[in-house]
């Protein structure tokens, strides 16, 4: 059913992740709802990007879409085949067309292969392509992120982490993906060098026309490589659109809190960020009704009964009882 | 007369290849009730610089080389170590970005505030039980009598953070020195744990340190600002005026390739992001002259050879840099 | 890179040159050793050490020194030996265990905590008395019981390697998981291996030298220096020589595999190894 009319990358319908906690013997089982009814639309050619604070289910869900883990409810659709449950070499065929940028350069190449071989394993996993050429694959793709064809015979200790960083984003891109998944790709790289990573995400997306899912806590990293945006609480999406119809104007109370709370970096703009108050609270006894009733301003009853559906509120997707 | 004074000061580190500077001739002051912002990257060296000032420089990795730490005009490089202690946690008070791995997770929160008391010599457990009462109130902690039961894994990271501070605060400290307080938190908590740092300035009239690579956050809570790159500050001088005219190309850089929110109309075409272009040099590389000039757009051939000195750009407004600054 | 800091490395370096003296011993036994270890000569019955033979000799006017030379060999061959088998097939099943975890770690490790759970000389005894008493069966029981101590230490190793960013990064890029058990796994674990590997060499050859002891390992008259031991504690205070030279040979040969293990743990982690480069 792929083809024709819809250029449609990715879509992601009612997506659940629970993870059971330990609990005692002859006691119910209680669950955590990690991901909890996601819907997610992704055009070829469109960036997603996905804001939350920690625990609100982001990692998950990008494990999710990858299947790294295998999600409890809804479904996953790539390119219109359902992977939601793929195994095996289903499995490895979608990988063709997503992969992911960890966010960890330090951690996420193996230290005992060299760069080249790093980014020759995607290759070696899923095609047929002779050592030869592969090799020679991997070393003009780190010459296209910015390493030379001397630095590819080289281990990942001897780079730094703007550099190893490169060097997972051409591994990334060695099997030619429509996606690729970035889990806060700058966040443990220098402030000076993170300047460089965005402007190579962008580039490249320019010249292989990819679809970037890129996870993060920075908004202004978000507006810098996002067209569309998903605010996410507690496992659920609490606002979705276009990165500059949100930040603008947003309508849900947590997106105006989060953009609030960032510090402006002008001097002359000071306003002390309204404080917010209160926790996130435990996501295995959330509360009640919508989940950020207890920290928000503009709670009523309705919102400690009844969790809001999303709705569409001036061009954007928005689960609130109060936006207007 | 400042607060915290230090002067050229020289941290060593000792590494397989000889020892190496972490902190190269650093000078800058704390006056009381102010904040000052060190901002550096990874390797710049900020850590180092006020763990020196604390007199916690781990002895197996390296120490205080050189230069005096004025601390209401007592030289903290020359006090034994005794009565350095005895100034830690009483009058000079640090907080960490960790505040989970800065707890120790066999002890409640309450016991482990009083033990700042204790360790001080006030050991009346009744009266300890209500100044930990007491501070836990003043940074705000909601519930004070429940989370003083609590063990650090049983709150959340603002909250450890909050208790942290408090713990910071058992004696009204007169210097407060914060690395990193809020890298490890929510950005609506950072407001909350930021917030309540500049009231205690504000309230207790604290000199603070604040420690930080974001840029954000310097220019939201720092009276002044010290910029460090590579063991040293380059450029120093009145927050509004370091960011409304940077003078050191590495300041420069920073503050331009930092993503901002610019509330993009829709339409509206993307900017690229100014970049710094190689990577932070480590400290293991030795070098004569001014350890930026391999990244500077504007090096001069004498930079390579003589770290440029500092030199006044306007009021209380210093760079090292041979370079003129952008006309 | 690693041999160049073992030879830094004072720990290791003694370590290496007693191992390494004993697999020397071991090897050219039959020229170093100046008397046959059988010959048995009833005149020098007991004699203390002197200038005819250097360690004495025993109840059999049977020179001790050459015997202890013999005697390096079936320790440090059943050693090496059973250690090398217990390490291969141990760490097949722990890294499978560890890897993939539920079903299949219950199914592999089950039998293995059935092993453990045995004491190590009741269940050598018991497997040598099945199988009767000769080196390839000594060989066999000892590995035996190192496959269940190899499998735990390397199915904790390849549990948190799973963990690891760059694990699921090679799942993340559609690598095969016998693949990624093959190139990110076990080469991660190999520093471990090694080290454990060292360790229970040292364990190997006490626990031959125990069953020797006992009498069900290497059979008089071969000489080893377990039953050079058992010999000899009769007479430890008539003729203090019969055991204690074999008893230092053993000391020694624990020591160095001990200290060679300790030195490679420090040298071979990579959490530390950024700090000798």
């Amino acid at each position: 059913m792929s083809g024709g009319k819809d250029d449609m990358l990715l879509e992601v319908t009612d997506l659940s992740m629970r993870f059971a906690l330990r609990s005692a013997p002859f006691k119910p089982k209680r669950h955590v709802h990690a991901v909890n009814g996601i819907n997610i639309r992704l055009r070829q050619g469109e960036t997603l990007g996905i804001v939350g604070e920690s625990g609100c289910g982001k990692t998950t869900l990008a494990r999710c879409i990858l299947r790294l883990l295998e999600p409890t409810g809804g479904s996953i659709k790539l390119n219109g085949r359902d992977i939601t449950h793929a195994k095996g070499r289903a499995l490895r065929e979608a990988r063709r067309d997503m992969q992911f940028v960890f966010q960890d350069p330090y951690a996420s190449l193996d230290p005992r292969m060299r760069a080249f071989e790093l980014v020759r394993e995607p290759l070696d996993a899923l095609t047929d392509l002779p050592r030869k050429q592969a090799d020679e694959r991997a070393i003009a793709l780190l010459e296209k992120v910015g390493l030379t064809a001397a630095q590819a015979r080289q281990y990942p200790h001897q780079f730094s982490g703007g550099q190893r960083q490169r060097i997972g984003i051409a591994r990334a891109l060695a099997l030619n993906p429509k996606l690729v998944l970035a889990d806060e790709p700058v966040s443990a790289l220098d402030v000076s060098v993170r300047a460089q990573i965005l402007n190579l995400m962008a580039d490249l997306r320019a010249e292989f026309g990819l679809s970037y899912i890129v996870i993060s806590h920075d908004l202004a990293i978000i507006e810098h490589v996002c067209d569309r945006v998903a605010i996410v609480y507690l496992g659920r999406i609490v606002e979705q659109g276009a990165v500059e119809t949100i930040f603008n104007a947003p309508k849900h109370p947590y997106t105006e809190a989060l953009l609030a709370a960032i510090p402006d970096p002008d001097p002359q703009q000071r306003r002390r960020a309204a404080d917010i108050q209160g926790d996130l609270p435990n996501p295995s006894a959330p509360p009640p009704g919508c989940a950020f009733h207890p920290r928000c301003p503009k709670a009523t009853a309705l919102c400690k009964q009844q969790a809001p559906e999303p709705r569409m509120l001036d061009g954007r997707e928005v689960s609130c009882h109060h936006a207007v | 007369m400042a607060l915290l004074d230090v002067r050229n000061l020289v941290t060593e580190f000792t590494t397989p290849a000889g020892p190496r500077r972490a902190v190269n001739d650093v000078s800058f002051a704390v006056q009381r009730g102010e904040i000052l912002g060190l901002v550096g990257e990874s390797g710049s060296g900020k850590s180092v610089t006020a763990l020196s000032v604390m007199g916690l420089v781990d002895n197996q990795v390296g120490r205080v080389t050189g230069g005096n730490i004025l601390f209401d005009n007592t030289d903290l490089t020359a006090l034994p170590a005794a009565a350095l202690r005895a100034l830690r946690g009483k009058r000079l008070s640090m907080i960490f970005q960790e505040p989970l791995s800065a707890l120790n997770p066999c002890y409640t929160i309450g016991d482990q505030i009083s033990e700042a008391f204790v360790a001080h010599g006030d050991s009346d457990t009744r009266k300890n039980h209500q100044r930990v009462l007491e501070l836990l109130r003043l940074v705000h902690i909601p519930d004070p009598e429940g989370v003083l039961r609590r063990y650090p894994h049983e709150i959340s990271g603002g909250m450890r953070q909050r208790a942290m501070i408090a713990m910071a605060l058992a004696y009204t400290p007169d210097l407060l020195i914060a690395d990193e307080p809020t890298t490890a938190l929510d950005v609506t908590i950072q407001a909350q744990v930021l917030n309540l740092i500049d009231r205690l300035r504000r309230e207790l009239g604290l000199g603070v340190l604040l420690i930080t690579h974001d840029i954000g956050i310097v220019a939201q809570y720092t009276d002044r600002v010290a910029v460090m790159y590579g063991g040293r500050i380059v450029e120093t001088g009145p927050t509004a005026q370091v960011f409304a005219t940077p003078k050191h190309p590495y300041t420069i850089g920073l503050l331009g390739s930092v993503p901002r929110l610019r509330h993009r109309k829709p339409g509206e075409k993307r900017t690229r992001l100014q970049e710094i272009p190689g990577s932070v040099p480590s400290i293991a590389q030795v070098t004569q002259g001014c350890r930026f000039a391999g990244r500077c757009s504007h090096s001069m051939p004498q930079c390579e050879q003589q770290m440029p000195p500092m030199r006044e750009r306007g009021p209380g407004h210093d760079a090292a840099c041979y370079w003129e600054g952008p006309a | 890179m690693v041999f160049s800091r073992i030879l830094k490395s004072p720990k290791a370096l003694t370590g290496l040159v007693l191992v390494g003296s004993m697999v020397l011993l071991a090897l050219f036994a039959p020229w170093i050793a100046p008397y046959d270890p059988l010959a048995i000569d009833p005149v020098a019955s007991n004699q203390a050490p002197s200038a005819e033979y250097w360690l004495g000799t025993d109840f059999f006017g049977r020179d001790v020194l050459s015997r202890m030379i013999w005697g390096a060999r079936p320790s440090l061959l059943i050693g090496f030996a059973s250690v090398f088998i217990g390490c291969v097939i141990g760490s097949l099943i722990g890294v499978t265990a560890g890897y993939f975890r539920g079903w299949v770690d219950a199914v592999l490790m089950r039998p293995v905590d059935v092993l453990l759970s045995f004491p190590i000389v009741v269940l050598a005894l018991a497997m040598v008395a099945a199988l009767g008493p000769s080196l390839i069966n000594l060989i066999l029981t000892i590995s035996l019981l190192f496959v269940p101590r190899f499998a735990r230490v390397v199915r904790g190793e390849a549990m948190a390697l799973r963990e690891l960013d760059y694990v699921e990064a090679a799942r993340a890029c559609g690598q095969r998981p016998f693949t990624i058990i093959l190139r990110h796994v076990l080469p991660n674990a190999t520093a471990q291996i090694i080290v454990t590997c060292t360790v229970f060499m040292a364990n190997a050859i006490l626990v031959e030298a125990g069953l020797s002891f006992l009498g069900v390992g290497v059979t008089p008259p071969e000489p080893s220096w377990g039953n050079m031991l058992a010999d000899g504690r009769n007479n430890i205070l008539g003729a203090p020589w019969l055991t204690t030279f074999p008893g230092l040979m053993l000391t020694l040969t624990l020591v160095g595999f001990n200290l060679l293990g300790d030195a490679l743990r420090d040298i071979l982690d990579p959490r530390l190894r950024g700090l000798h480069n």
